[in-house]
């Protein structure tokens, strides 16, 4: 073997600003240029909802579906938490969605340097892109698409059970 | 006769398995670990170890088609190994204790256990150990994404 190679070494750069949003002590990083907006989350509509999603925002004339990923496992809830105060909207050419979170902390344009999820534990389509170790921790990269896909998911696990 | 050594590793009161003596290069005691939202129940969390990001992998869990834990782990292995040509890798195995150091030869060779079945996925051979079947892991193929889904 030849220790002057390793698989996960940084693959990429983002020197680009990032959003970091918290739910329920999970903490996500996106992508500055994917948010639309910041909003209250007393500012949704609850009603004319499609489930797995837990209201509606108006913004720009449309209606966005909001989401409330939820627990250990991100799970949708249409109960939001009382810890839920923001609404981050997000979008991207393809896809337009906003996510209840906790916290929300702009971080800057740094040099992010990415890893690939370890192929142990990337799922297809699964909701990080990449990792990011900085300051001896540990920092999930996500983009709106892959969170739009995991709602999706979220919403056949629902239909499937009913 | 050819005989070799090998770490002996426990992942729970009953579950044993070894790796090659060269593939374990650390251990370490109450590690940070970084939990990673949308992952396989059995591989959920993270650690860094000399600026590497290491997967932390549940092999009793995964056996036993269970979730791994939520509570600290008190001990976890960090083994290398060969994933491609010229590529060393990292990934980690929780410990229930210290593995402990064996000389195996040809003649402990053995078949698998015949339990838990999911043996045959991820070991490559397997010895004997006084009364106990061994598996020998295969880390590439552990680490790799066959398990994942």
């Amino acid at each position: 073997m030849n220790p002057a190679t390793r698989a996960d070494r940084p693959t990429s750069a983002h020197e680009a600003a990032l959003v970091a949003f918290g739910v329920d002590g999970h903490r996500l990083l996106l992508l500055q240029r994917e948010v639309v907006s910041l909003e209250s989350v007393l500012d949704l509509r609850r009603t004319g909802i499609d489930p797995p999603a837990a209201g509606l925002i108006e913004w720009a004339g449309e209606d966005w579906p909001v989401y409330c990923p939820s627990g250990a496992m991100l799970a949708m809830t249409a109960t939001i938490p009382p810890q839920r105060r923001f609404c981050l909207l997000l979008g991207d050419d393809r896809h337009r969605l906003a996510i209840l979170c906790d916290q929300v902390e702009m971080l800057g344009a740094a040099d992010w340097r990415t890893r690939p999820v370890p192929a142990c534990m990337a799922k297809p389509d699964g909701l990080i892109e990449a990792l990011i170790a900085h300051r001896e921790t540990v920092d999930c990269l996500t983009n709106t698409a892959r969170l739009a896909a995991f709602c999706r998911r979220a919403a056949r696990v629902e239909s499937r059970d009913g | 006769m050819a005989e070799a050594s090998a770490w002996l590793l426990a992942f729970d009161p009953e579950l044993r398995a070894a790796v090659g003596e060269r593939e374990m290069v650390h251990m370490v005691q109450f590690p940070v670990l970084f939990e990673i939202p949308d992952t396989p129940s059995h591989c959920r969390r993270v650690l860094l170890w000399q600026g590497e990001i290491v997967p932390v992998l549940d092999v009793a869990a995964w056996l036993r088609g269970g979730r791994a834990g939520a509570a600290a782990y008190p001990l976890v292995g960090i083994f290398a190994y060969q994933a491609a040509p010229e590529t060393i890798a990292y990934g980690a195995l929780p410990l229930e204790s210290a593995p402990l150091r064996r000389r195996v030869s040809d003649e402990q060779a053995c078949a698998l256990p015949e339990q838990p079945a999911a043996w045959a996925r991820i070991a490559h051979a397997c010895f004997r150990d006084g009364e106990r079947k061994v598996p020998v892991l295969n880390l590439r193929y552990l680490f790799s994404d066959a398990l994942v889904g």
